[in-house]
């Protein structure tokens, strides 16, 4: 009787299986039905002539010992925060490059660094597996965040100044079962979404430090996550080791596109300006852009002499221009429409682990192994 | 044995209506899609600030002029 059972679920089991091979054809075919155009052709005869892009290093950030894995631009568009694997997190004034305040987590590879919208607090994390939320002491911010001391804020760091206090200011927001990739606030100060090496993505609560969404589907490391830039937008996209490229719904939590064309796990995720496409950078040396509203991927940069992976990716403001930041030490900088690469920009004796735009989009900002940031503008 | 089998019964019948979903979306045929993202650029690119050059740029070293 019990093995009819089993061997009732097993047909059941294999059936599911079938039906999803079915499936995954089909989704195959129906992309490829609707591929009637190529965007860099398209680009080609529209536009009028190669943008010409002159950006140069304006300002070299120094004062990480170790490593800069992740940088956040302030939304007030000259404050910068760093984070990086001596366990450093530093907010630089990025017109004047003075440090404002230094942190010392008691944790090494701190992953991710985000700004609080408000620009009265951070959050970050890594290797503790945790995103930790810290206010930020100027006085022409103010945090309306409640901060207490119920989740534990033991340690303090190393001899900055007041750094018994800036821990025991630490609020523990987000707790994962292995290291944070990414971590991003969301529209809000309230909440904040985080990547993990742990397979899976979250919503978190910062004044409760509850968990509020939890997002499953990828089959290994996520490596980063982004919101929608729309300001209703209640999706956000993630990139990880297993190749795949995830559109979420926030508020059902399921996923509702995946893309698997790289060749290699996919290190950073950027939306396109208008929020109807997105890029990805991977191992694989490419930068891939794929439309939501054609559910597949119309574009691919690379370059045969183009090999080193790409770490982080932005677009510029009206997106013509997507910047890469890759292991080979340099910017390589293109043209969205056409697939033209426009230049490379020199500068880092280490390779890039973060790029990102200015909110103004007037300049953008790099960080790498070398220990320093530059903005380029 | 049975647990093992009802979880993976499980995953694999999520599965499933993933990928229903995920094929039965609508899509725009890439030529429509294609041209709507490429009127942003075009309509976009002469605010764009690393293309054109913006009225004040803090960050270029015009003098010691500082904003603070």
């Amino acid at each position: 009787m019990a093995s009819d059972k089993n061997s009732n679920r097993y047909d059941t089991l294999e059936n599911l299986r079938k039906e999803a091979e079915q499936l995954r054809k089909k989704l195959q075919a129906d992309r490829k039905n609707l591929n009637d155009a190529e965007l860099f052709v398209m680009g080609k005869k529209s536009e009028g002539g190669s943008p010409s892009i002159q950006v140069r290093c304006r300002r070299i950030l120094k004062g990480h010992t170790g490593k800069v894995l992740d940088m956040d631009w302030s939304l007030d568009k000259r404050r910068i925060v760093s984070s990086s694997q001596d366990g450093k997190i530093l907010v630089w004034d990025g017109f004047t490059t003075n440090k404002e305040q230094a942190i010392s987590l008691p944790t090494t590879w701190v992953n991710a660094c985000a700004y609080a919208p408000s620009g009265g607090s951070i959050a970050c994390g890594g290797l503790d597996n945790k995103c930790s939320v810290f206010p930020l002491n100027s006085s022409s911010n103010s945090s309306t965040l409640s901060v207490s001391n119920k989740q534990n804020p033991v340690s303090s760091g190393p001899a900055d100044t007041g750094a018994g206090t800036i821990m025991q200011q630490r609020k523990v927001v987000a707790m994962h079962t292995s290291y944070i990739s990414a971590c991003t606030f969301t529209h809000s100060d309230y909440q904040i979404l985080t990547a993990s090496g742990d397979s899976t993505c979250a919503l978190w609560d910062v004044e409760s430090g509850q968990l509020l969404q939890s997002f499953h589907g990828h089959q290994s490391d996520v490596m980063d996550a982004a919101l929608s830039p729309c300001e209703t937008g209640n999706l956000f996209i993630s990139g990880g080791c297993d190749k795949n490229a995830c559109v979420w719904d926030m508020r059902t939590a399921k996923c509702i596109q995946s893309f698997q064309t790289h060749n290699s796990d996919i290190n950073t995720v950027k939306w396109f300006p208008t929020g109807e496409a997105f890029a990805t950078g991977s191992d694989d040396g490419t930068i891939k852009m794929y439309d939501l509203r054609a559910d597949r991927e119309i574009a691919c940069y690379e370059r045969p002499n183009v090999l080193f992976g790409v770490n982080s990716v932005d677009f510029s403001a009206s997106g013509r221009i997507v910047l890469g930041g890759y292991n080979d030490y340099l910017v390589h900088v293109w043209d969205t429409i056409t697939g033209e690469k426009l230049t490379a920009l020199f500068g880092h004796e280490n390779r890039i682990s973060c790029l990102k735009m200015s909110p103004d989009g007037t300049s953008f900002c790099t960080g790498s192994w070398d220990t320093t940031l530059r903005i380029w503008a | 044995m049975n647990s093992q089998l009802s979880c993976n019964l499980e995953s694999a019948r999520k599965l499933v209506d993933e990928l229903k979903y995920h094929t039965n979306i609508s899509r725009l045929p890439v030529s429509q899609a294609a041209t709507e993202l490429l009127n942003y650029v075009l309509e976009n690119q002469g605010r764009d600030f690393l293309l054109v050059k913006p009225p004040d740029n803090p960050f270029k070293p015009k003098s010691s002029c500082m904003f603070l």
